[in-house]
């Protein structure tokens, strides 16, 4: 059922009649039987004994009321000023018909509307959803919670248009008099519905916000996928400004940085490792997330601690109103999810889980070729979240997310000294995941001033553990049991605690201000080493503690009708083994309306890192280590500079183009001839603090709403990185200095039950660095590189494909999901490797890891 | 673990089932002169020159021979230099050619010096560096009078090494300085009667041994990885300890060193002087070596290169080279050699 406006729909209803043609006066006095009378029996004997007669609302005077009279006899004029003193009316007399009135909460000013946009279906919030009123022509937007708030004129009657990418749009009228809470729900809009955009404050020209990326997640879920995985870094990777690294895997380096520099918030808790499997898959489990913006740029003062992006990945809240689930049973995982009502209305839940299972379905397989012994890897990602409202004000939300990836080896053997047999092990495997949670309480202080409070938890952990059990014949034939236990150990822990308030004085003018803490704990990796040969020894790093602490403020407003700012500071400390690193960080961004469709934007922001990531910048290893800014190595820091113009074309296509600058400085590299596969010992002497720099102009057109959806994007990039010790001291370029870059993606719904979509993605090879030349010294062959990624490797370039079929059933529905990657067999290069025969001598070979490689998945939800 | 990380990754690899290798044409450098030269103090300018190789084939001779080469000193001296062709082992192995000036010109120290090399259809090359001022080394001793006998980290040698102590002092000259030391085993000239009657000579030769300290300022090797730089000492004929003297500039610097020796008996374990003196055939040679930035920067990456070649899990090293318009290295180094006899007393 659609909901309607809590708040009737005030009518005056007026009755006009003509008794006398002598006008009454107020001097009248009337005489009642009794002190007491209600507010009703007051109207009426007024009515009745002289020439006035009353106009009102009867739903919102307290007519039953009692009116406690002063005298038996008054005037008019004295019953009048009574009753709207004890009711809070408001009285105007024309002719002999006097007006009766709720006085107004803020006679002659302004009243609050606000409250929170959901899905009429799910009850899941809507975030970044429009409400706007047409006659005053202003608006506001709901926030991560869903929450809007919109100031009015009292005493009018007002309109309000809601509407949200996808759902039918919805308008409410009433009479605008006194601060209302009014909670609306949209409908998902159905195809061939026509769409009413009610207001362009969404349109991407009216955004004061610049670089940033909001892709709907049902576009997300329709895109050709790897393996039949719907994978949300993966669909960003082919937005302007976001490259991806090696073939098929989900790391992100947006605009010249390296992936450590994404600050990746799952319900704002960071995640230090958001992929599977070496970066092929993601941890977002698509059936779990209900939004996902990405910013590169032009960043609010309210974020911190990263140079290069923010990924916000908002969890579903689950539906609340009706149990309900789904699932899929992909090529190399099947996931499962439910949701649904705590308390009607009041809350909600939502569990997810997907499992990858190519070892338990190679198990069989394995055991006829390996016998008892076992080898197997797999990976599993847990989501649950939970809601409730407490109060109209008041509403507590918990959620929960564990990944683990494993691996694991187990060989067994037996040997037979002095005519017994025993059974030697050797047990080996690594695992590695992340857990956050958080706690958190939003609270409406007034309709103006929304306040949220969080207590995070994030665990980032890598673990190998070798463990061996064998007997050995001693000199006296006896047998000997010799063990031995190696473990490996390295992570990252934070305990987090923040506040975020949130306060609209106007509409159009927001201030958001807030507070946080972090402890982090910093465990780079420790062996220790147990046998019955040698001591019991414990090597490596130790925990490093350390303390990030954020203040921000930021205030969003307008000036005049065609330029509106965001100016804010972010101030950060952090604190490590009694080093101090404080900060300030000034940030600014700004538009500009040409005219209603056209906008020119501009954005300015400083951003400090205290924290970095030791990788090969490459495939995303579970031993890339997160260490903290030291004494010799400090904070990473950057500035942005960006420039550019949003164009809504028409209603369907928004079009932007942007450049930016960005300096980098305090960027960590692995100097030449660093190990990064031990990475442990003394890191700090490993790794070189550097400078950076990328620059670009980025194109992109998008469609976002109608049965063909997609985008178009283009960028040309540059980005250099320059240490002292690396390439001679000279810059080079990063190896992700993609210069060109396109890529578009295609959805189209033929019908409710087939839709098809498409991406290609063409773009300059990465670079890398490999020899030129060979020359001998002292007998010694030399390889010569010429320069630090002075190479380039091919241009890739592929074509993805994907078609879904979908059926209600009486369960609910099914789907198919047909996918193919690369669906003309481009191959594209992974790496290139050496190779030498003696007959050609040495050469190099081009590998490609997924040529033509279609996929199959059965999705059903009910 | 890094072996599990390779398995772990080729797994996942392998189980997508559709890797594919193809030819990949590496593009290469048009041909250079190569010029190798260090100048040694005490004797004959003397440098290799050869044309560099595409990345990709067989690997083919490359010594130029119809170079024209000259070296010029800021005195104003000017060395031609001539090719000379050498074998050190028998006409059963190849010959070693370089260039090499007349006899008589040697080095000076504190002297700049600059060469030019042209040869027929390449590009030519110039080159300069400024030869360094003498080391001023003293006190070299025995640190012990015995072997110092370690174990390896290496599970493949089982036997322990032997390590002859040495401690020395050097007082380095203010501004900025570059030092290896290094150490040979000297076995002397000897004679003796075979079985047949006949008198045998044999000459004398020296074997570099690998040198280590537990002085983090000094850039040494793990002593305990004695036997993975076994094989670095082996392609270089030298085991060094190469450092700046950036944290003693102007000072005196007290150095303990540990020397590999070769391959010793247990019965020639414990007192120095009792094990070495039996055996009056051996002594050792203490080197400190002041060499040039450029050197000193070239040898650097040169072992980084060296020791992490097989590595597809390191960023590639790049050899210095100062050779403008080619590649290799022109540099000098001066040498003081201290005699260690394990004979004499006042040594230890």
């Amino acid at each position: 059922m659609k909901t309607k406006p809590i708040l009737l729909i005030l009518l005056l209803s007026v009755f006009a009649r003509v008794v006398h043609a002598q006008e009454a006066h107020t001097g009248e006095e009337i005489r009642f039987n009794t002190l007491q009378p209600t507010l009703k029996e007051v109207l009426n004997a007024i009515e009745a004994k002289t020439d006035f007669s009353f106009s009102y609302n009867p739903d919102i005077l307290p007519l039953e009321k009692k009116v406690i009279l002063s005298d038996e006899s008054l005037k008019v004029s004295e019953i009048l000023k009574l009753i709207s003193d004890n009711f809070n009316l408001s009285y105007t007399t024309k002719g002999n018909i006097i007006f009766l009135k709720k006085r107004l909460d803020k006679e002659g000013g302004r009243v609050f509307i606000h409250g929170y946009l959901r899905d009429g279906q799910s009850g899941e919030n809507l975030i970044g959803g429009t409400v706007y009123c047409p006659t005053s022509s202003t608006g506001a937007l709901s926030n991560y919670y869903g929450h809007y708030t919109l100031q009015v004129k009292a005493g009018e009657q007002v309109q309000l248009i809601y509407s949200y990418v996808g759902y039918q749009s919805q308008m409410v009228a009433f009479d605008a008099i006194g601060d209302t809470l009014l909670n609306i729900s949209l409908y998902p809009q159905q195809l061939d519905e026509v769409t009413v955009t009610a207001s362009k404050l969404e349109s991407i020209q009216e955004k004061v916000q610049m670089s940033a990326i909001d892709v709907p997640m049902e576009l997300i879920r329709s895109m050709p996928v790897l393996l039949g995985e719907t994978d949300i870094l993966k669909a960003l990777q082919l937005l302007p400004g976001v490259k991806s690294g090696t073939e098929g895997t989900s790391g992100m380096y947006v605009r010249g940085g390296s992936p450590d520099q994404n600050l990746i918030l799952l319900d704002g808790v960071p995640v230090y490792n958001a992929s599977h499997l070496f970066g092929f898959f993601s941890v977002f489990n698509d059936d779990a997330v209900n939004h996902v913006e990405l910013l590169k740029g032009g960043f609010p003062a309210r974020y911190g601690g990263r140079l290069s992006s923010v990924l916000n990945v908002n969890m579903k809240e689950g539906n609340n109103q009706r149990f309900q689930g789904g699932g899929a049973i992909g090529l190399i995982s099947s996931k499962l999810y439910v949701e649904g009502p705590i308390a009607k209305g009041k809350g909600s839940y939502m569990v997810s889980g997907r499992r990858t299972y190519a070892d338990v379905v190679s198990r069989p397989f394995m055991k006829r070729s390996l016998g008892e012994d076992k080898l197997g890897y797999y990976f599993y990602d847990f989501n649950a979240k939970a809601n409730y409202h407490l109060s109209p004000k008041d509403r507590v939300y918990v959620s929960v997310y564990l990944g683990n990836d494993e691996f694991y080896s187990k060989q067994n053997s037996s040997v037979v000294i002095n005519n017994s047999t025993y059974n030697n092990t050797f047990d080996y495997g690594f695992k590695w995941g992340n857990k956050t949670a958080v706690l958190r309480w939003n609270h409406l202080f007034s309709p103006s001033l929304f306040a949220n409070t969080s207590i995070t938890y994030s665990n980032y952990d890598f673990s190998l553990v070798n463990k061996s059990k064998s007997h050995r014949e001693t000199s006296d034939g006896n047998a000997k049991e010799l063990y031995g236990l190696n473990r490996y150990q390295s992570g990252i822990e934070d305990y987090a605690a923040k506040i975020d308030f949130e306060y609209n004085p106007s509409n159009t003018h927001s201030i958001k201000f807030g507070t946080n803490i972090t402890q982090h704990l910093f465990s780079p990796g420790a062996t220790s080493i147990q046998s019955n040969q040698e001591i019991d020894t414990t090597f490596g790093e130790s925990t490093t503690k350390a303390i990030e602490a954020q203040l921000y403020v930021e205030d969003e407003f307008e000036l005049g009708s065609r330029l509106k700012s965001n100016i804010g500071l972010h101030s950060s400390y952090f604190l490590v083994n009694g080093r101090q690193y404080p900060s300030l960080q000034p940030r600014f961004s700004s538009r500009y309306l040409i005219n209603s469709s056209v906008s020119l934007k501009a954005s300015y922001a400083t951003m400090v890192q205290y924290i970095h990531l030791l990788t090969n910048s490459g495939i995303g290893l579970p031993t890339d280590l997160w260490v903290p800014s030291t004494k010799n190595i400090e904070p990473q820091q950057s500035w942005q500079a960006a420039f550019g113009a949003a164009f809504e074309l028409n209603k369907d296509y928004e079009f932007s183009v942007e450049s930016y600058y960005k300096e980098m400085d305090g960027v960590i590299e692995y100097k030449e001839g660093a190990n990064f596969l031990e990475p442990t010992e003394n890191w700090e002497a490993k790794v070189e603090a550097g400078w950076g720099d990328s620059y670009g102009v980025e194109f992109f057109l998008q469609k976002k709403e109608g049965r063909l959806n997609g985008w178009l994007g283009y960028t040309l990039a540059y980005a250099n990185r320059r240490f002292n010790s690396i390439n001679s001291g000279k810059p080079y370029p990063f190896r992700y200095d993609v210069r060109h870059d396109i890529s578009f993606v295609g959805n189209y719904k033929v019908n409710s039950r087939f839709e098809v979509s498409s991406a290609f993605v063409y773009k300059t090879g990465i670079a890398v660095t490999l020899p030129i030349a060979r020359y001998e010294t002292d007998g010694v062959s030399i390889d010569y590189y010429g320069g630090r990624n002075a190479y380039r490797m091919p241009n890739y370039h592929r074509m993805d494909f994907n078609a879904i079929w979908k059926k209600e059933k009486k369960w609910g529905e099914r789907a198919w999901v047909v996918s193919v990657y690369n669906i003309y067999n481009n191959r594209n290069p992974f790496f290139i490797e050496k190779e030498y025969s003696e007959e050609e001598g040495r050469s190099y070979k081009k590998v490609t890891i997924f040529t033509f490689l279609p996929s199959v998945s059965y999705q059903f939800s009910f | 673990m890094k072996n599990y990380i390779i398995l772990l990754i080729t797994i996942g690899l392998l189980s997508f089932s559709c890797q594919s290798d193809i030819e990949f044409e590496v593009e290469s450098m048009p041909t250079k002169i190569v010029l190798k030269g260090v100048l040694e103090s005490d004797s004959a300018f003397k440098v290799h020159v050869s044309r560099s190789l595409p990345p990709t084939g067989k690997t083919e001779a490359s010594v130029i021979e119809n170079a024209n080469i000259v070296i010029l000193s800021d005195e104003g001296g000017t060395f031609p230099l001539t090719l000379v062709d050498y074998n050190e082992y028998g006409n059963n192995y190849p010959s070693l050619k370089y260039y090499k000036s007349v006899e008589g010109f040697k080095p000076k120290k504190g002297i700049q010096y600059s060469i030019e090399v042209k040869a027929e259809g390449l590009p030519s090359v110039t080159a300069s560096f400024k030869m360094p001022l003498m080391p001023q080394g003293s006190n070299v001793k025995f640190a012990s009078e015995s072997f110092i006998e370690l174990e390896s980290n290496s599970e493949l040698h089982t036997d322990p090494g032997y390590f002859l102590p040495v401690r020395l002092t050097i007082n380095d000259q203010p501004g900025e300085n570059y030092y290896e030391l290094t150490v040979y085993e000297e076995q002397k000239a000897s004679e003796y009667i075979d079985v047949k009657g006949d008198t045998i000579r044999e000459p004398a030769y020296f074997t570099p041994s690998q040198v280590f300290s537990y002085n983090p300022l000094l850039n040494s090797y793990n002593i305990h990885d004695w036997a993975d730089a076994d094989a670095l000492a082996d392609i270089h004929k030298d085991g060094t300890l190469l450092f700046s003297d950036s944290f003693f500039d102007g000072e005196s610097l007290e150095v303990e060193l540990l020397a590999k020796t070769s391959p010793r008996t247990t019965d020639m374990d414990g007192n120095l002087i009792m094990a070495i003196s039996s055996n009056s055939f051996l002594r050792y040679h203490v080197q400190i070596r002041n060499v040039s930035k450029e050197y000193y920067t070239y040898k650097q990456t040169l072992i980084q290169y060296w020791n992490t070649r097989l590595n597809d899990f390191v960023e590639p090293v790049n050899i210095y080279s100062n050779v403008n318009g080619g590649l290799g290295i022109f540099a000098g180094e001066t040498v003081q050699t201290f005699i260690l006899e394990p004979s004499d007393p006042s040594l230890y």
